[in-house]
C-alpha cells in the first residue's frame, strides 16, 4: 500500500512540476487551481497520496515494533532507514513550503531561525537545505530530487522492490482519485488569522511556544530519530526503554497535535468547539471543493485577463471583473473580493464559489471574517464589540432599575445577558432594535428605518446607479447590471446614517436639525409647512436647529471615532463613552493641543485617508480622553475645524466673557444655558397585553403578547436642570423626564403583588440643539420647569415691608403615587433623596440650592437681567447682597 | 587477506570517503557564496508626520517622533509579525507579544525586536530601510 502511495505521489509529482513555477509558487498554485482542472486534481492526489504516505509508514514503523520480535536488519541498514523517516518529514515539509501561501512563508521563516540557530554549523544547515530566504530553488530541488531519491533508495534497500502490486496499485489510484476529485489540497491567504504549520508540525509548534531557546526542539526531533534506531537493538532491556520511550513521545505529541489543531485560536489563544467562529479559525483540510471543469476558450481567458490579487488570482474577479463604485481603499482590484465576502476564490465553478459566501460583510456576527481579519480592521471590530451602539448597557440597565429587576441604573450589561423577565421582554418588544448587532439582511442603502448593520450602519453608501441598479434588479432578477454596480464602504458617514436609530429616544439626529417628535398622525396634520413626517409615520414639528447644523456641520464633525466605535472600554452610559465636549473646542486661554507626530496610529490614519498629508497640523485633543480632533487644527492663534464631509472651514471661536468670567455660574455645564430646546415626555403607562401582535427585537420575529405603551405629552421646552455629582465635583446639567411613568406588572406575571410600579426619574440629556446665545436669567431663576417643579405659576410676592415669599401653584394635577405634579422631578421647596434620575448621580436641586436660585429669582423679579446690579452681582452676588437697599427684600433668612 | 590494508574493498572505502568529504566541501563553498552573495535589501517608505504604525514584509515602521524601525521577525521564531492589537505587537505563531519600541512583553520570546538601521531625507521625505 505504502509503495503504491509512493508511486502515485511521485507519478502526480512529476506532473505537477509542468505548471508550478518557482518563481511565481503561489500564483502559480492559484492558477492551476482556476483553470487547470487536471493539474488541480493531479495537486490534490499528490497532497492525499503523500499524508497518507507518511501515516502509513508511521503504522508500518509502529507494527515493527508491536510485534516485540527481533528486527533482522543490519545496523546500518537500520541507520539509514531511521534518517529516512526524517527525509520522508523533510520531503513532506518542503513541499508545504513549496506552495509559499501566508502559512508556507511563516514555517519557512521559522525553519530558517531554527536551523541558524544551532550552534557552529546552523547557518550551513540552513542553506544547505532551504538556499537563501528570497528564493524557493533549493527547497524545490530537495524536494523533487534529494529527498525524493534518498526515500527511493531507503525503499530499495528495505524492501528489495520499489515496485507496488498492480491490483493495489489500481485500488488506491481509484481511491486517490476520488478523494482529490472532492477534497482539496489546502490554500491560505493572509487574511486568514490563524497561522498554524502542517499537521504533523501542529504539536511542535505547541512545544515550540513553551521553548525560549527553540533549538532544543531539535534535540527532541533527533531523540526521536535516536531511539526509533535503538530500538531493536541492545539488550532486551534497553529496547524495552526505547520502545517505551517512543510509545510515551508518541502519544504525548499526538495529544499535543489535537491540542494545537483544534483548540488553537487567532493569536495563539485558546478557542472551545462551539465558540463563535469555531470552524473558521481551526481550519480545516478537509475542503470540500470537487475539480471543476471548464470552458477552455473563455474561462482561461477571463482568468488570465484579471488583476493579480495579493499574488495569486481569485476567481471571482473572473466573473466579476466589470463593477464599479468602491471606495479607493476597498478596490477589488487590490483587494479582490474574497477579502469581505468570503466564499471560495479558487474555483470558477459558480456554486462552488458561492458556498459560504458573505452576502452582506460588515454585519458584527461575521465581522470578524470580513472587515475584521488580521489585515484590516481586526482593533477596530474588537472595540465595537465593547460600545454602547452594541451593548446598549444603560438602556438594559436603566430598564431592569425601572422594573424593580435591579438596584444600579448604572450596572454594566450586555444585550447578550437579555432574559425572559418583565423588563427583559419590555426591551425585546419596544427598545432593542436599534444596536449595531443587528443583523442587516438586504442589500439596500442605509434609509431612516435602517437599524444596525454593524460596519455598515454608519460606512455604506449607494451611488444613485446603484440603487437603481438594486432597484430594477428587484423588479426584474435578470437585470444584471446590478451585478455591475457596487456601494461604496467609506469614511462618508452622513447624518442619515445616524438617523435611523438617534431620531428615537432622546431623538438627538431629530433636535439637531430642529425637529421635535408629535404625538399628531399623519391625517390630522393640517399643514405641512413645518410638520415633517419621517418614515414610519412619525410627525415632527421645526422647532429650532442646533447652531451647528445651521453652520452645516454634521455629526462626525465633532464625534470621532473612538466615541463612535467604542474605545475598548465598556461603560455603563452614553456620556462616559463620548469624550468631546464644547471646551474642546471653544476653549478659553490656551488650546490643549497635540505635536504633528503624536495622533495615535488610527487617527492619523483616518486623517490622512480624509486630508491627504496632514502633517505638520497642530490637532486639538480632547480634554477627556486625550484624543486629537483630526479635522481640527491651530495655527496663528486661531483653532479652525474641517467638515469631515463638506470640507468646509470653521474658524472656532473662544466663549463669551460671560462664560468664562462670570465667578457665579462656574460649575455650569455648557448646554444647560445653551440648549436651545429639549423634548419631553410625560405620564406615561406601560402594560402587557397578552394579545397584543408583538415582535421581538433582538431575535427579529413576530410574536402574539407585547408591552404596550400608552404616552402622555410631547413637549418641545428649555430642559429643566440637575445636579451631578462626581466626587466633590458638582456640574449643573440639563435634564429631562426621563420615566415619569407607572408599569402594570400583573399584566404580565399574574403572580406579581406589587403590581402596579410607578417611577419619576429625570435622565441628563445632550439635548443636541445648541443656540449661541444663552438662555435668560428668568429662565432658570424664575422657572418652575427649569428648576424641577414642572410646569405652573411661580411667583415672588411681598408679604409685608420685611418679607417676601415664592409661591408655586402647578399645572398638573397631583400625582396619586407619590403627590408631586404630574411633569415635576422634586417638590417646590422640597428635598427628594433616593435614585432620583436614571443614573445614581444625577440628583434634582437641593432646598439649600433652589432657595439659592429662587434668591436671585426674587432679585430678577425687580431687576433687568441686564440691569449693571444683576451683571455686578455675577462677579460677586454677597457684596451686592450686603450694599442691597431698603427697598430689596429677599425671600429667605440668610 | 580479508579486513588487510591492501584490499579492494579498503580502497574503495578510502577513495569514496575522500571524495565525499571533497564533495562536502565544495558544497561547504556553494553554499557559503550563496550566503555571502545575499544581497542587501532595501525597501523605501514615504513618511508623514502622523503617528502610524505601517508593516512591511521585513520591517515594522513605528511613526513617532524619532521613527524606530523595527525588524518584523519575531525574535522567538522569525514568524512576521503583522498584527497590532490594543497597542501591542502580536505574533500569530507563538503568541508573543511586544510593546512598540520592540520589547518583549509575553513569551516565548524573550528578547527585543531587532532594531533597523534607516535614513531619511529630508527633501524627498523618503525613508529608506536597510535590511
Ligand atoms: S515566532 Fe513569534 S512567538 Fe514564535
Amino acid at each position: 500500500m505504502s509503495l503504491a502511495l509512493f508511486l502515485i505521489c511521485l507519478l502526480s509529482g512529476i506532473l505537477l512540476a509542468i505548471p508550478y513555477d518557482v518563481n511565481d509558487p503561489y500564483g502559480s498554485i492559484s492558477l492551476l487551481m482556476l483553470i487547470n482542472p487536471a493539474g488541480s486534481l493531479f495537486r490534490n492526489i499528490h497532497y492525499w497520496s503523500a499524508n497518507l504516505f507518511l501515516v502509513f509508514i508511521l503504522i508500518h514503523i509502529w507494527d515493527h515494533f508491536s510485534r516485540n520480535n527481533k528486527i533482522n536488519i543490519s545496523k546500518a541498514v537500520w541507520f539509514r532507514l531511521s534518517i529516512g523517516v526524517l527525509v520522508i518529514f523533510l520531503a513532506m515539509l518542503t513541499g508545504f513550503l513549496l506552495k509559499a501561501d501566508a502559512d508556507s512563508l511563516q514555517a519557512r521563516r521559522i525553519l530558517d531561525k531554527l536551523i541558524n540557530g544551532i550552534p557552529l554549523i546552523g547557518s550551513f544547515f540552513s542553506t544547505s537545505l532551504f538556499g537563501t530566504s528570497d528564493s524557493l530553488q533549493v527547497v524545490y530541488v530537495h524536494h523533487i530530487a534529494t529527498f525524493t531519491i534518498f526515500i527511493v533508495i531507503i525503499i530499495l534497500e528495505h524492501n528489495k522492490t520499489f515496485w507496488p502490486g498492480l491490483k493495489e496499485t489500481i485500488i488506491v489510484a481509484l481511491g486517490l482519485i476520488l478523494i482529490g476529485y472532492f477534497f482539496r489540497a489546502p490554500l491560505h491567504d493572509s487574511f486568514y488569522p490563524v497561522i498554524k504549520g502542517p499537521w504533523y508540525f501542529v504539536g511542535l509548534q505547541e512545544i515550540l511556544h513553551w521553548l525560549t531557546t527553540p533549538q532544543l526542539s531539535i534535540l527532541l526531533i533527533l531523540l526521536f530519530v535516536l531511539l526509533i534506531f535503538f530500538a531493536p537493538f541492545g539488550s532486551s532491556k534497553s529496547q524495552f526503554i526505547a520502545r517505551r520511550s517512543l510509545l510515551v513521545l508518541s502519544i504525548a505529541y499526538l495529544i499535543l497535535t489535537i491540542t494545537g489543531y483544534f483548540f488553537r485560536g487567532p493569536n495563539w489563544e485558546w478557542i472551545w468547539p462551539g465558540e463563535k467562529n469555531y470552524s473558521y479559525y481551526v481550519h480545516n483540510p478537509l475542503k470540500i471543493s470537487k475539480v471543476v471543469f471548464i470552458n477552455p476558450q473563455t474561462d482561461i481567458d477571463k482568468t488570465l485577463s484579471s488583476p493579480d490579487v495579493f499574488g495569486r488570482k481569485e476567481g471571482c474577479l473572473a466573473c466579476h471583473g466589470q463593477v464599479n463604485g468602491f471606495s479607493a481603499s476597498h478596490n477589488p482590484e487590490t483587494m479582490g473580493c474574497f477579502s469581505c465576502h468570503g466564499g471560495d476564490p479558487y474555483t470558477l465553478n459558480k456554486k462552488d464559489a458561492h458556498r459560504k459566501m458573505i452576502l452582506i460583510p460588515g454585519n458584527l456576527k461575521d465581522a470578524d471574517k470580513s472587515c475584521g481579519v488580521t489585515a484590516c480592521h481586526a482593533d477596530i471590530v474588537n472595540r465595537v464589540n465593547t460600545g454602547l451602539m452594541t451593548t446598549l448597557s444603560g438602556m438594559i440597565s436603566v430598564d431592569r432599575f425601572v422594573f424593580d429587576e435591579q438596584n444600579d441604573p448604572d450596572a454594566l450589561t450586555t444585550l447578550h445577558h437579555l432574559g425572559n423577565s418583565a423588563a427583559d421582554e419590555h426591551l425585546k418588544n419596544l427598545c432593542v432594535r436599534c444596536h449595531l448587532g443587528n443583523e442587516k439582511t438586504a442589500p439596500g442603502p442605509v434609509s431612516e428605518t435602517s437599524r444596525g448593520g454593524g460596519c455598515l450602519a454608519c460606512h455604506l453608501n449607494y451611488s444613485d446607479r446603484a440603487e437603481n441598479a438594486l432597484k430594477s434588479f428587484l423588479n426584474n432578477p435578470d437585470d444584471t447590471t446590478y451585478f455591475s454596480f457596487h456601494p461604496s464602504i467609506d469614511l462618508n458617514v452622513t447624518n442619515d446614517h445616524c438617523f435611523g436609530c438617534h431620531s428615537r429616544s432622546g431623538r438627538i439626529a431629530t433636535n439637531y436639525e430642529g425637529w421635535h417628535e408629535t404625538t399628531l398622525t399623519v391625517d390630522e396634520l393640517k399643514e405641512n409647512k413645518n410638520y415633517r413626517i419621517v418614515e414610519g409615520n412619525r410627525v415632527f414639528r421645526f422647532v429650532k436647529a442646533d447652531v451647528h447644523h445651521r453652520l452645516g456641520m454634521e455629526c462626525i464633525d465633532c464625534h470621532n471615532s473612538y466615541e463612535l466605535m467604542g474605545d475598548g472600554n465598556f461603560y455603563a452610559h452614553k456620556e462616559e463613552q463620548v469624550n468631546i465636549q464644547c471646551s474642546d473646542c471653544h476653549f478659553d486661554n490656551q488650546p490643549r493641543l497635540l505635536e504633528p507626530h503624536q495622533p495615535d496610529n488610527e487617527s492619523a490614519i483616518i486623517a490622512s485617508l480624509r486630508f491627504g498629508n496632514t502633517s505638520g497640523k497642530k490637532y486639538l485633543v480632547t480634554q477627556k480622553k486625550n484624543r486629537p480632533l483630526i479635522n481640527t487644527w491651530y495655527e496663528h492663534d486661531t483653532a479652525f475645524l474641517i467638515g469631515k464631509n463638506s470640507k468646509k472651514i470653521f474658524p472656532m471661536k473662544q466663549p463669551a466673557k460671560a462664560c468664562t468670567q462670570d465667578s457665579a455660574h462656574k460649575n455650569l455645564n455648557c448646554s444647560s444655558c445653551h440648549a436651545g430646546w429639549a423634548p419631553s415626555c410625560i405620564g406615561c403607562h406601560t402594560e402587557y397585553d397578552r394579545n397584543e401582535p408583538g415582535y421581538n427585537m433582538l431575535a427579529n420575529r413576530e410574536q402574539t403578547g407585547s408591552w404596550v405603551e400608552y404616552t402622555g405629552e410631547y413637549n418641545a421646552q428649555l430642559p429643566a436642570l440637575g445636579v451631578r455629582e462626581e466626587g466633590d465635583k458638582k456640574t449643573i446639567i440639563p435634564v429631562i423626564p426621563g420615566m415619569i411613568l407607572t408599569i402594570d406588572l400583573q399584566s404580565f406575571d399574574k403572580r406579581s403583588h406589587d403590581s402596579l410600579i410607578f417611577k419619576r426619574l429625570f435622565a441628563p440629556v445632550a439635548p443636541h440643539t445648541t443656540q449661541s446665545e444663552g438662555r435668560s436669567c428668568k429662565s432658570c431663576h424664575n422657572n418652575p420647569v427649569a428648576l424641577g417643579f414642572g410646569k405652573g405659576i411661580l411667583d415672588y410676592i411681598i408679604i409685608h415691608d420685611t418679607a417676601g415669599k415664592w409661591i408655586f401653584q402647578p399645572e398638573y394635577q397631583d400625582n396619586i403615587h407619590d403627590g408631586l405634579p404630574e411633569d415635576s422631578w422634586t417638590g417646590f421647596l422640597e428635598e427628594r433623596t433616593g435614585i432620583t434620575s436614571t443614573r445614581t448621580n444625577v440628583r434634582p436641586f437641593s432646598v439649600e440650592e433652589q432657595k439659592k436660585i429662587l434668591t436671585v429669582g426674587a432679585c430678577l423679579s425687580c431687576h433687568d437681567e441686564d440691569s449693571k446690579i444683576m451683571k455686578e452681582s455675577l462677579l460677586d452676588f454677597n457684596k451686592v447682597l450686603s450694599a442691597k437697599s431698603k427697598n430689596c427684600i429677599l425671600p429667605f433668612r440668610r | 587477506m580479508k579486513n588487510s590494508k591492501n584490499s579492494r574493498r579498503y580502497f574503495l572505502k578510502t577513495v569514496g570517503a575522500f571524495a565525499g568529504a571533497a564533495y562536502l566541501g565544495l558544497w561547504g563553498i556553494m553554499t557559503g557564496t550563496l550566503q555571502k552573495n545575499k544581497r542587501k535589501k532595501t525597501v523605501t517608505i514615504p513618511m508623514n508626520d502622523n503617528r502610524a504604525v505601517l508593516f512591511r514584509e521585513d520591517c515594522i515602521v513605528i511613526n513617532t517622533e524619532q521613527p524606530v524601525v523595527l525588524s518584523s521577525y519575531c525574535t522567538h521564531l522569525g514568524c512576521r509579525i503583522k498584527t497590532f492589537e490594543d497597542g501591542k505587537l502580536v505574533c500569530p505563531c507563538h503568541g508573543s507579544m511586544f510593546d512598540l519600541k520592540g520589547n518583549p512583553l509575553k513569551g516565548p520570546a524573550i528578547k527585543p525586536l531587532e532594531k533597523l538601521e534607516y535614513s531619511i531625507n529630508k527633501e524627498t521625505n523618503v525613508m529608506t530601510i536597510n535590511i
